[in-house]
């Protein structure tokens, strides 16, 4: 890997070289040309909140540190650089939808996406929307959906970033992406490293985090092509999205136990996008192709032994839409799925799956408007729910242009949502365990009232759910000890979110801060007993202040207690983490270097996400930028 | 059974997290205030004139335990290790206990430890930490201890017996045997070792002699060979599973006889292809086992094959039969505290439903 590693960064040097000083210096927030733009269209009554904020996203080489410390999402995570499962509002990882360009990429075999093997630096912007969206997104998208958008600017532009990092516990990353655009053509390559010992001491133990490193690699690379001679009311382009992901990682230690295992994944995502609009009406078609892999090794030392799971989709889907004057639209998506899984513990299966989307909005005066959206998916396997989903808001109070006004919107969301059952689900077959073809999928029903205030550069946000999930699949033993996968809990989730923003200026002193916090309550409705892993209080805060060449981030995260076990015997204490970031633009010309030294858990916490599992202490990252 | 745990930290590893459920949260509480009654006791002899029973603890992460139950059930403990060596832990996955006269050595199964206390204090007295790999099960003699090893649990030629000796507490020596070596059981003169399978089936049972630590021969069993017990005429009863469906190759379960003078199967006992018995204990020469959710009785020195089940009992991870008395371990749903259930043979009463520790996996007397 290591050799890899600088063969790349050689080869990158050679190939990127040339381009030397040929655009603008770049700004961070283009003008964003979505894929998916039904994210936006459609999702009037929830709350959406984008994370395109270059120090967010480029800072942190996982995603997974991105969305813990700037969304009230929940990330059981195996220790740095491992599995690492998100969950909204208290459900479960294979309740919270993955999208990538629009597409719903969580794993077939487990349900869930690894945010861990999702690196943050590929995306131009990540989005995350609170509440039900299987409407749109399929399966999972029950407590909410992550976005990941790659976004393509049709303008005159040349440019080369490099991003390099080293820190503590032997981290290194190495981040390169080079975007080649006209007024007609998009090119973009990036490559993303990263490698880490990982070897930290675990605080107020003798033990170290041993069999831990990891190394990963990202590719992606997005081509698009727009219609030159386009009008007001014609236009067409073909887009291209290509994502690889290659990742080598030991499984660590816990305080009680050693470890010798790894696990190896391989994925690859590539999405194909052709869009026509004429008058009212767009058409378009998207074709894409979905591989996963992931390769459990019992020893490290001896990767010739492993366990395989692998699947691969296809994925075809035709969307139209059209709009009615400028108030309404209407929107129709058919959509196609192949999915063959193998493996180990799967022998070979198929399932195909097709679903018909219909969404319509409508926007009758400027402070009200509404959204109605049904879905039916058809599977090869087993029967799925009819899903729905609607919403409106109003603006109670309308915010106009004078600096003192107030605005206050109240929304309103309700959706019926489902999680189909994996292919494990349905087809494992190992020691002591087998699938059964006769799961049916979870679904939930839900319902979420939202408000808004908004005065100056103040926003205050206030949102109440309530989701009642039933049918969720769970593994037990039989009366003969085989453990199978059947529908038999029920669980409701509740609670109360709430956001403020504020932005102010002191002279050329910039500041902006952010303060989230979730209340979350998850029910076993059979028991009456919270589910594990579960926070009852999680709450974000982040501080920027800007000053010319200077940026100073502070983050806070506090998580609350969680239960570790089923009859809430036992808990898994909470904690305070705070990071700090510097950022240093050291040069603002056609050229951008800026240097940005990072302490994290600067207060030296000991604290574990997992039981038995620490993070580590207080640690530092150095990580340079340069665009050219 | 025992192998489950390690094959759900695999199916955790790739399911992730399940939603947790338990069938049986509303624990029958059979006498208010047991564990308000405990008595004095010497502090040497604390856990004596009882029952040890081992909990393997949460599935990842974390720990298990050993509860102690006094004789007449009255007197129940948890956590006792903890409690006796300033909070320190077992390790994780408390696989079995193996005792000497005064000791007792909890195997210790993702740990790869083995943890030495006195058997009447549970104060720790030693620890086995290197030289195992995947130790399932412990016996003792002769000043040595032997524990059966998987090994890589993927890999089919490195499973072996480590001896240890129990003074120093090394692995002196290593005994190569075939894949998945299980329960080990000490007849006096040899030893016999069932080998379950690990993630795979096997069907041999090894004999060993322990005066050289070497391999006699290997008796060919039923498959999955999963439990084993002597008769009061010395002779050891296997009882095998029989590999499950999901192998593509089903085979129904077995108990077998061996005559330990000879190594041979003299008895065997068949189960129609889709019955997959488990957890044979021979009590006072009555021969119990358990079946989809029954527990049958036969006469070990006169076998008929039991048609109808003594008891209904559910699921249970294991069980054991000591003394007229049936413990059943319920491990609920595996990620809370379960519970053991006692039952007297004699009247099929339940005499109480124990509040243990996460998944209750094997009960031992002790006194």
């Amino acid at each position: 890997m290591k050799q890899v590693f600088y063969t790349l960064i050689a080869v990158w040097f050679l190939a990127t070289t040339a381009s030397y000083g040929q655009t603008d210096r770049p700004t961070w927030l283009k003008e964003v040309v979505l894929t998916d733009v039904v994210l936006k269209q459609f999702s009037p009554a929830q709350v959406v909140t984008t994370i395109a904020d270059s120090t967010a996203l480029l800072s942190a080489s996982r995603l997974s540190e991105t969305l813990r410390y700037n969304s009230l999402l929940f990330l059981r995570e195996n220790g740095p650089g491992g599995v690492a499962s998100p969950s909204f509002r208290g459900t479960t990882a294979q309740q919270t939808a993955v999208v990538w360009n629009g597409l719903n990429i969580n794993s077939q075999l487990n349900g869930q996406a690894d945010m861990n093997t999702l690196g943050a630096r590929n995306y131009d912007q990540v989005m995350i929307r609170r509440g039900g969206g299987s409407t749109i997104y399929g399966s999972g998208a029950v407590g909410g959906s992550i976005h990941l958008n790659n976004t393509m600017s049709f303008d005159d532009q040349f440019e080369t970033q490099v991003t390099t990092a080293a820190g503590s516990f032997r981290t290194y990353a190495l981040a390169a992406k080079t975007t080649y655009a006209t007024q007609e053509w998009y090119a973009d390559l990036g490559i993303d490293l990263n490698q880490s010992a990982n070897d930290f001491e675990y605080l107020e133990s003798p033990l170290t985090n041993e069999n831990a490193a990891f190394s990963t690699l990202n590719v992606n690379t997005n081509m698009g092509w727009k219609d030159p001679n386009a009008d007001a009311n014609s236009r067409q382009s073909v887009k291209f999205y290509h994502n690889s992901f290659l990742s080598d990682r030991e499984f660590s230690r816990t305080l009680t136990a050693p470890s010798q295992s790894g696990y190896k994944d391989a994925q690859s995502r590539s999405l194909l996008a052709y869009e026509r609009k004429k008058g009212s009406a767009t058409t378009a078609v998207k074709l894409a192709h979905i591989f996963e892999q992931f390769k459990f090794l019992t020893n490290v030392e001896t990767p010739e032994n492993y366990t395989i799971g692998k699947s691969t989709q296809y994925i075809g889907q035709l969307h139209y839409s059209y709009r009615f004057g400028a108030q309404k639209r209407l929107q129709s998506i058919l959509e196609f799925n192949g999915t063959q899984a193998a493996g180990t513990n799967i022998t070979t299966a198929q399932r195909r799956n097709y679903a018909g989307i219909l969404l319509w909005q409508h926007q009758p005066g400027p402070r009200w408007g509404y959204t109605a959206q049904v879905r039916q998916d058809i599977n090869s396997v087993f029967d799925s729910p009819f899903l729905l989903s609607g919403g409106a808001f109003y603006e109670l109070i309308q915010k106009d242009d004078r600096p003192n006004s107030l605005g206050y919107r109240v929304s309103f969301n309700a959706s019926r949502n489902f999680r189909v059952p994996t292919f494990n689900d349905l087809y494992w077959l190992g020691a002591g365990a087998e699938g059964n073809l006769d799961v049916v999928p979870e679904s939930s029903w839900q319902g979420e009232i939202g408000h808004t205030l908004r005065y100056k550069r103040m926003r205050l946000q206030l949102n109440g759910f309530l989701i009642k999930s039933d049918n969720l699949i769970n593994w037990q033993p039989n009366p003969s000890g085989i453990w199978r996968p059947i529908n038999v809990a029920q669980v409701t989730n509740y609670g109360l979110e709430t956001t403020a923003t504020i932005g102010f200026d002191v002279q050329s002193h910039h500041f902006d801060a952010a303060l989230q916090y979730g209340y979350t309550q998850s029910i076993n409705e059979a028991t009456n007993k919270n589910l594990i892993y579960t926070p009852m209080h999680k709450a974000t805060f982040g501080l920027q202040h800007n000053y010319k060449w200077l940026r100073l981030n502070y983050q806070q995260l506090v998580v609350g207690p969680v239960f570790t076990t089923s009859d809430n015997t036992q808990t898994l204490d909470g904690y305070w983490v705070s990071n700090l970031i510097a950022t240093f633009d050291v040069l603002q010309t056609a050229q951008t270097l800026s240097i940005s030294l990072q302490a994290k858990n600067i207060f030296n916490t000991n604290y574990q996400t997992i039981a038995f599992r620490p993070n580590p202490g207080r640690n530092f990252m150095l990580q340079t930028t340069y665009i050219f | 059974m025992m192998k489950l745990p390690h094959l759900v930290s695999l199916l955790l590893l790739s399911m992730f997290m399940l939603v947790s459920c338990s069938n049986d949260d509303d624990v029958l509480d059979m006498d208010e205030g047991q564990e308000e009654q405990e008595q004095e006791a010497p502090a040497d002899f604390k856990y004596d004139e009882g029952f040890l029973i081992s909990n393997e603890g949460p599935f990842n992460n974390g720990f298990g335990s050993v509860s102690y139950v006094s004789s007449d059930l009255n007197t129940l403990t948890n956590d006792i290790f903890q409690a006796e060596n300033m909070s320190d832990n077992l390790g994780n996955i408390v696989n079995s206990i193996g005792f000497t006269d005064n000791q007792a050595y909890v195997v210790s199964n993702v740990s790869n430890r083995i943890t030495v206390v006195d058997r009447f204090s549970f104060v720790e007295t030693g620890r086995i930490s290197s030289g195992l790999e995947n130790p399932r099960y412990f016996v003792a003699l002769n000043g040595k201890g032997y524990v059966t090893n998987w090994g890589d649990p993927l890999v089919e030629t490195d499973d072996y017996i480590a001896v240890i000796d129990l003074r120093t507490l090394n692995v002196d020596a290593t005994i190569p045997v075939g894949l998945g070596p299980e329960k080990i059981v000490y007849d006096g003169n040899q030893l016999y070792v069932a080998h379950k399978g690990g993630f795979g089936t096997n069907n041999i049972v090894t004999v060993i002699n322990p005066t050289d630590d070497t391999v006699v021969t290997t008796i060919a069993v039923g498959d999955v060979p999963e439990s084993m017990a002597l008769d009061s005429q010395g002779n050891l009863w296997v009882l095998s599973s029989g590999k499950p469906a999901f192998t593509m190759e089903e085979t129904g379960g077995r108990i077998q006889r061996i005559n330990t003078a000879s190594n041979t199967v003299v008895f065997s006992s068949e189960f129609d292809t889709t019955s997959h018995p488990s957890y044979l204990n021979i009590d006072n020469d009555q021969l119990y086992f358990f079946l989809d959710g029954g527990v049958y009785v036969g006469n070990a020195l006169d076998y008929l094959v039991p048609t109808t089940a003594q008891l209904d009992v559910g699921f249970y991870y294991n069980m054991a039969v000591i003394n007229g008395k049936l413990f059943g371990c319920n491990a609920g749903d595996f990620s809370g505290a379960g519970t053991l259930e006692v039952y007297d043979l004699a009247t099929n009463a339940l005499e109480a439903i124990l509040n243990v520790g996460v998944v209750p996996g094997n009960v031992y007397l002790n006194q």
